[in-house]
C-alpha cells in the first residue's frame, strides 16, 4: 500500500498510534510483571529450601 | 421469638448510644444544605439538581452510619457467638438492618419538609420524595451493610466500602432520583416506584445471606 | 472429560498441565496479535464513514469483549469455589481479576481515544460506555477487597462473594444506566451505532480477538502458577520442582 497513507493514517495518526501504543505498553507491562513475579517466587522458594525453612 | 428479642436489643443499643444515628442525620442535613452553596444560585438549576443531591446525601449518610453497624458486635465477639449459636445468622442480620433503617430514615424523613422549602418543591414532589426514600433506602442500607461486612477485620475500611458501594448502588440511585425528577415534571412515577420497590425487596431477600456468608468467612480466621 | 476436570482440581496436576500449555499459548498469542494488528493497521481498507480512525477497533473490541467474558469466567470460578469448594477456582479468580481490570481500562481508554475524532468529545455518558466504567469500578472493588485480607484463602472466598453479587447486579446496572441514558438523550437512542463490518475488516478483528484471549490466558496461568507455588510450598512436589529448577 501507500507508505504515506500508513504514516499519516488519513490524518488520524495521533489517535491510532496512541491507542496502539497504550495497548502495547499495557500488554508488555503485564508480561514483564508476571515474569518478574515468577523470578522472585522461585528465588524466595529456592532460598527457603536451602535454609530448610520451607 | 429470637427475632423480636434481637429487634429489642438493637433498639435498646441505639437508644443508649444514639451518636451513630445522630452523626448520620447531621451529615445528611449538612450535605444537603451546603451542596447548593457550591452551585450557582440560580434556583431553576438548583431544582434540577436537587433530587440527585438529596439522594447522594442519603447514600453518604447511610455509608457513614453503616461503618459501625457491625463493627462493634464483631469487636465484642457477639457476632462470633451468633455464628456458632445455631440460630440462622441471616435473621439476626435482617433484624439489625431493619432497626438501623428505621432509626436512620425517620430523622431524614422529618427533615424532608425543610428540604422542600429550601429547594422549592411543591407538596406532590415532597410526598414523592418521601415515598422514594422509604422505598429505595432499604436497598441502599442493605448494600451498605454488605460493604461494611467486607471491612470487618480491617483498619482502613472507608475507602473499601466506598469502592464496593458505588457500582452496586447505581440502579437505586438512578431510579430514586429519577422518580423525584419525574414528580417535579408532573409525570407518572408508577414505573420508577415499582422498580425501586423491586430492588429493595430483592436486596432484602438476598443480601442477608451474602452478609452472613462474609461474616462467617471473616470469623474463620 | 469429567476425569480431566477432577484432575485439574488437584494443585499438582493443575500446575503440571497448565505450565505445559504456556509455551503454546504464548506463541499463539504472539502470532495472532502481530498478524492481526499489522493486517488491521496496514492492509484492511479504510472505512468509508470513519476513514482510518476505525482501525482502533482492532484493540478496542477485543479489550471490551475480554473484560466482560473474563468477568463471566470469574463468576464461574466464584461458583466453583463457594459451592463445590474447589480451591484452585479461588486462585484463578484472583489471577483473572487483575488482567480483567486492565482490559476494562484499555477498553475505556481506547474507546475514549476513538471517540475524540468520531464524536468530538473524549467522553459521552452513553449506556455502554458508562456500563464499562462501572465494570472497571467493580473490578477495582474486587481487587481492593482481595488485597485487604491477609489470609489468601479467606481473600479468595470474600472476593468470590463480591464477584457473585456483582454478576447479579450487572444486568440490573446495565439496564438502569440504559434507561437513564435514554431519558437524557431523548430522541437519539444511540450516539454511536456499530457499523456493519465488512469481511476484509472482520478477519483481522477475529485474529486480534484470539490474540488477546490467548494473551489473557497466558498471563492468568502464569500468575496462577506463581501463586500456587507460594501456597503449596510445603508440598513435596513443589520442593522437587524447585530443586530441579535450581540446577
Amino acid at each position: 500500500m501507500d507508505v504515506n497513507q500508513w504514516v499519516t493514517m488519513g490524518g488520524y495518526a495521533s489517535y491510532i498510534w496512541s491507542a496502539y501504543g497504550l495497548t502495547s505498553v499495557i500488554l508488555l507491562a503485564n508480561i514483564w510483571v508476571v515474569r518478574q513475579q515468577k523470578r522472585k517466587t522461585m528465588h524466595r522458594l529456592c532460598r527457603a529450601l536451602k535454609k530448610d525453612d520451607l | 421469638m429470637n427475632f423480636y428479642r434481637q429487634l429489642r436489643r438493637e433498639l435498646l443499643i441505639n437508644a443508649r448510644q444514639p451518636r451513630v444515628i445522630i452523626n448520620a442525620t447531621l451529615f445528611f442535613i449538612m450535605v444537603s444544605v451546603f451542596f447548593p452553596l457550591a452551585l450557582p444560585a440560580d434556583s431553576q438549576m438548583l431544582r434540577q439538581f436537587a433530587p440527585g443531591l438529596i439522594w447522594i446525601a442519603v447514600l453518604f449518610a447511610m455509608m457513614l452510619a453503616s461503618e459501625r453497624i457491625l463493627q462493634q458486635d464483631f469487636d465484642d465477639g457477639v457476632l462470633e457467638q451468633w455464628a456458632i449459636s445455631g440460630y440462622p445468622l441471616q435473621r439476626l442480620i435482617v433484624a439489625k438492618i431493619m432497626v438501623h433503617w428505621l432509626l436512620i430514615i425517620l430523622p431524614i424523613l422529618l427533615f424532608c419538609p425543610i428540604l422542600a422549602i429550601l429547594f422549592d418543591f411543591n407538596t406532590n414532589t415532597l410526598l414523592v420524595l418521601i415515598l422514594s426514600l422509604v422505598c429505595g433506602t432499604p436497598a441502599i442500607l442493605g448494600l451498605c451493610t454488605l460493604a461494611a461486612s467486607f471491612g470487618l477485620g480491617l483498619q482502613q475500611k472507608g475507602i473499601l466500602m466506598a469502592l464496593i458501594l458505588l457500582p452496586l448502588t447505581i440502579p437505586v440511585m438512578i431510579f430514586g432520583s429519577g422518580m423525584v425528577t419525574m414528580a417535579m415534571d408532573e409525570a407518572l412515577i408508577s414505573a420508577y416506584l415499582a422498580i425501586l420497590l423491586a430492588l429493595s425487596l430483592l436486596a432484602f431477600a438476598f443480601l442477608p445471606y451474602a452478609i452472613a456468608a462474609i461474616i462467617r468467612i471473616s470469623l474463620a480466621d | 472429560m469429567w476425569k480431566f476436570l477432577y484432575q485439574m482440581a488437584s494443585p499438582k496436576t493443575f500446575y503440571r498441565l497448565t505450565q505445559g500449555w504456556l509455551k503454546t499459548l504464548g506463541a499463539l498469542a504472539l502470532v495472532f496479535l502481530v498478524v492481526g494488528s499489522l493486517w488491521g493497521l496496514f492492509f484492511a481498507p479504510p472505512d468509508y464513514q470513519q476513514g482510518d480512525a476505525f482501525r482502533i477497533i482492532y484493540v478496542h473490541v477485543p479489550a471490551a469483549f475480554l473484560s466482560m467474558s473474563l468477568y463471566g469466567y470469574m463468576a464461574f470460578c466464584a461458583l466453583l469455589l463457594l459451592v463445590w469448594r474447589i480451591k484452585i477456582a479461588g486462585l484463578m479468580l484472583a489471577s483473572t481479576a487483575v488482567i480483567g481490570a486492565w482490559m476494562a481500562f484499555l477498553a475505556l481508554a481506547t474507546g475514549s481515544i476513538w471517540g475524540k475524532p468520531m464524536w468530538g468529545t473524549w467522553w459521552v455518558w452513553d449506556a455502554r460506555l458508562t456500563s464499562e466504567l462501572i465494570l472497571l469500578l467493580l473490578y477495582t472493588a474486587i481487587l481492593a477487597t482481595h488485597a485487604a485480607f491477609k489470609n489468601r484463602e479467606q481473600a479468595d472466598k470474600v472476593a468470590a462473594i463480591l464477584t457473585l453479587v456483582g454478576v447479579i447486579d450487572l444486568p440490573i446496572i446495565h439496564y438502569s444506566v440504559y434507561w437513564w441514558n435514554t431519558l437524557h438523550q431523548g430522541a437519539t437512542l444511540t450516539v454511536f451505532s456499530k457499523p456493519k463490518i465488512a469481511a476484509p475488516m472482520l478477519y483481522p478483528l477475529l485474529l486480534t480477538l484470539l490474540g488477546f484471549a490467548c494473551f489473557s490466558a497466558w498471563v492468568i496461568l502464569q500468575r496462577a502458577g506463581n501463586e500456587l507455588l507460594m501456597r503449596e510450598r510445603r508440598q513435596k512436589w513443589v520442593r522437587q520442582l524447585i530443586l530441579k529448577g535450581s540446577e
